[in-house]
């Protein structure tokens, strides 16, 4: 992995229009440990069945399998939630896949370690997007989902764009100022030191 | 004629595949870069998203929905995909290495495009409307690279920051003409 930095936010990227809110961060952070799990699995079984050049094609058919199974289980338990998520269970999966090889190498040489810090990452980035859009936070339930107002007032004062794909876009580059002016300053305390 | 050109306009620019779907746009990032030659991948990139859009189209319409098989098509789409792309790799100079983000950015093109359309000529449609979409941001991020490349800008906001903020800008302004008074109202008429 030659920046993680990079990585996380470009994982994020293809999530975008779905973690508009907690809740959806909520599912689609379980959907992200799933295919972890599933991810472990199914490189073992690729790494004994040995297929060469047709390897990365086996994972990344294993891993739409496991999509599809996830994308089952949301709609027996949160129907209305995979009918808001529709395509997102699937691209969740690309957005797995960009993560642990976005070093352009092939899935071979990919990690699976980024995938547990990228979680808690998600779910703030879906916490301050409904909060600074919607003035909300909200969590899955079998009927969609629950909101408790968090700003009050919000409909009168709030600015819904930070809820659309743009803002978001802005967000993120806000957070990639932040994390390399914070990189920028620990290498400089560390020269010093 | 119109609602075809309204759908390939929707996915290319106000609903841009690679920046509201995000299908392709870490490929657009890195392929933005100094150097690269996408633009000799168009041929390959096309023949294969058109090829796999239309044999796909016919098995999850024709064999996998009457069945009632539809949860299958992702692991079709994978598997048509992956066939063609080897097919069209030994017409089109590859890279040496698979690269992971041109599969995706291929499947998520073919998956969005079965999904989405409701009959063949749109899903052909929206695929040629990922591919261009996929193309006018990367000359897009380019031409911002160039500009970044020849300005004076404070060195955390250099690259990958002032990138996603330019990608923000972006995202409204392929939207402006969706609900701009000026195209809505005076060039209808």
């Amino acid at each position: 992995m030659k920046n993680n930095t990079v990585a996380f936010l470009f994982a994020l990227c293809p999530l975008v229009p779905a973690v508009v809110r907690l809740a959806y961060g909520i599912v689609l952070a379980v959907a992200f440990l799933w295919f972890l799990l599933t991810g472990l699995g199914i490189r073992e079984l690729v790494r004994k069945l040995r297929p060469d050049d047709a390897g990365p094609y086996i994972e990344m058919v294993g891993i739409a399998a496991s999509a599809t199974l996830f994308t089952l289980a949301l709609q027996w338990l949160c129907p209305i939630l995979s009918v808001s998520l529709g395509l997102y269970v699937y691209l969740t999966a690309f957005s797995f896949i960009i993560l642990v090889s976005i070093d352009y190498g092939s899935l071979k040489n990919g990690l699976f370690i980024p995938v547990l810090p990228f979680i808690p990452m998600l779910l703030a980035f879906s916490v301050i997007r409904e909060l600074l859009g919607f003035g909300t936070v909200s969590i899955p339930t079998i009927t969609g989902i629950l909101e408790f107002t968090v700003i009050p007032g919000f409909e009168f004062w709030g600015l819904g764009f930070w809820g659309t794909a743009a803002g978001a876009f802005f967000l993120l580059g806000v957070a990639a100022w932040l994390i390399k002016f914070r990189q920028r300053k620990a290498f400089a305390a560390r020269r010093q030191a | 004629m119109n609602q075809y050109l309204g759908s390939l306009f929707f996915y290319a620019f106000s609903c841009s595949a690679v920046l509201v779907y995000g299908i392709g746009l870490e490929k657009a990032v890195f392929e933005s870069r100094q150097g690269s030659r996408f633009y000799a991948q168009f041929p390959g990139i096309i023949a294969e998203t058109l090829a796999s859009t239309a044999a796909l189209w016919f098995l999850i319409t024709e064999v996998l929905s009457p069945y009632g098989a539809v949860y299958l098509a992702p692991m079709a789409i994978v598997l048509v995909c992956g066939i063609f792309h080897v097919l069209v790799s030994l017409f089109v100079r590859a890279p040496k290495t698979p690269v992971t983000g041109e599969r995706l950015f291929f499947f998520g093109t073919v998956f969005l495009a079965t999904s989405e359309a409701s009959s063949f000529t749109e899903a052909m449609l929206i695929s040629i409307a990922c591919v261009l979409s996929f193309y006018i941001v990367t000359v897009m991020l380019f031409a911002v690279r160039e500009r970044m490349n020849a300005s004076r800008i404070p060195a955390d906001w250099r690259g990958t920051p002032l990138i996603l903020v330019t990608m923000g800008l972006f995202c409204l302004v392929l939207y402006t003409p969706d609900i701009s008074w000026w195209f809505t109202e005076v060039i209808s008429r």
